[in-house]
């Protein structure tokens, strides 16, 4: 979908602070929400392109100011009550609690869990594996097809319409597309380039002085695309 | 999991993602994460043993130390660069790094005097962590998704530092399916004499993502 989380090319967002030497968690609750991924993930609750499709639902102007961990804390929380793993109202009272001191972490040892959660979680990640032959082959010229769709999709808007050259097939993936929604199935990936200054044309990219082109002359974009996001461009 | 497998019509979708967002517009994110993991521990998805693991897990022993100890060995051992390059998966194994082929594929992707990668996630935040461990802040952050990809010289030089040569192209790696990279930078100078352990003390997790440039 054409949402907030796709931010390739956006404009107007503030210098990056590149100052970040924590190894590890910046706060206990981000540790929390890794393990309750973990946990429904490993669990079957949902797979990772549901997960990913339930953030990118987020309301734009959360998703933008919300921590890493608390944008996977909205995925995870969908998720649950959506499947039905959690009413909505146990939701509502359990944070209404905690937030009032009225409630502790619940405790429960069961060592094997992790393992059974590991396994899990393999099986989430596990590609279908489909004896398809590629329809495009490394130096083949595409042009990444035109669409929007409604749903999810790893096909990001800005190389959308753009001409590129594949530069190598990478075997068949579980596509995205189907999968955020109930539907299996894989698709042939191709890694393919993209030559910056095309992609962004000339006033486009680094500076608007006229000397852009020069500046990211030589520059490549690289992006892994499924077969169904190209079309074949004749030349 | 067949009795979760009643996929919400859209009207329910909107609903629950109403209440989730409220909760969030209501509460921090603390007490929003304590009780979901409490309502998972009573659930059964989830226990006190498993938190420990996976927060043990990414705060002990993943981190960026084991992404340097395979630069340090691939700028000593000439064979084993070729195979990082090759297969970086098998090589990354080799050096007891334990990453399983089944949840992440890795690319290693070397820098030269004419080439400099970089690496993002436009979609989402997708990270080399078997490798590097959990990502800095910045790498999640909007600024850098969405410039990184249209001015990569632009935001290396202004917001790290990192000033290319226009002799030096960039390729920018956008991270768009399970297929994880790893950036093996130049050897710096200065260092022929040092043995692999003392290799590893030069190589920084951002010259592994690629906004840090060691030569």
């Amino acid at each position: 979908m054409d949402g907030i989380h796709d931010l390739g090319g956006m404009q107007g967002f503030p210098p990056v602070d590149p100052h970040d030497d924590v190894v590890g968690y910046h706060d206990d609750w981000e540790g929390l929400v890794h393990s309750a991924f973990t946990g429904t993930l490993g669990s079957g609750v949902h797979n990772m392109d549901e997960f990913r499709h339930a953030i990118e639902r987020m309301d734009p102007a959360h998703y933008l100011t919300a921590a890493y961990y608390d944008r996977w804390l909205v995925g995870v929380s969908t998720l649950a009550v959506e499947k039905g793993v959690i009413s909505p109202g146990e939701l509502r009272e359990r944070t209404a609690a905690m937030a009032d001191g009225e409630a502790t972490v619940t405790e429960r040892r069961d060592p094997t869990l992790i393992d059974d959660l590991v396994d899990g979680v393999v099986d989430a990640y596990a590609a279908w594996e489909d004896d398809r032959e590629p329809a495009f082959e490394a130096g083949d010229t595409v042009r990444v097809r035109h669409m929007h769709p409604d749903g999810h999709t790893r096909c990001p808007g800005y190389v959308r319409n753009a001409y590129g050259t594949v530069t190598e097939y990478r075997g068949t993936h579980t596509l995205p597309d189907a999968h955020a929604h109930g539907g299996d199935g894989s698709e042939p990936v191709y890694n393919v380039a993209f030559d910056l200054g095309a992609l962004w044309d000339a006033d486009g990219g680094e500076d608007h002085s006229g000397d852009s082109q020069s500046e990211s002359a030589g520059d490549t974009i690289r992006v892994e695309l499924w077969e169904s996001y190209l079309e074949h461009v004749n030349e | 999991m067949s009795d979760h497998d009643h996929p919400p019509d859209d009207s329910t979708r909107a609903s629950i993602d109403e209440t989730v967002e409220a909760l969030a517009r209501e509460y921090d994110p603390e007490p929003r994460a304590r009780a979901l993991q409490s309502l998972l521990v009573e659930k059964e998805l989830l226990s006190t043993d498993a938190v420990d693991a996976v927060v043990s897990t990414y705060e002990r022993e993943i981190g960026p130390l084991n992404g340097a100890k395979v630069v340090a060995r691939a700028w000593s051992d000439e064979a084993y660069r070729r195979r990082l390059l090759d297969d970086g998966m098998a090589a990354i194994e080799e050096l007891d790094v334990e990453v399983n082929g089944d949840v992440m594929e890795i690319e290693v992707l070397e820098n030269t005097p004419e080439t400099h990668n970089v690496v993002v996630c436009t979609l989402c935040s997708c990270y080399p962590w078997a490798v590097l461990g959990l990502p800095p802040t910045w790498y999640k952050s909007p600024s850098y998704r969405s410039r990184v990809v249209r001015e990569p010289r632009a935001l290396l030089r202004e917001e790290f530092g990192v000033d290319l040569d226009d002799d030096v192209a960039v390729d920018v790696w956008d991270s768009t399916s399970e297929l994880r990279y790893m950036v093996l930078p130049q050897r710096p100078p200065g260092t022929d004499g040092l043995d692999e352990a003392e290799l590893v003390e030069h190589v920084t997790r951002d010259s592994m993502i690629g906004v840090d440039r060691l030569a």
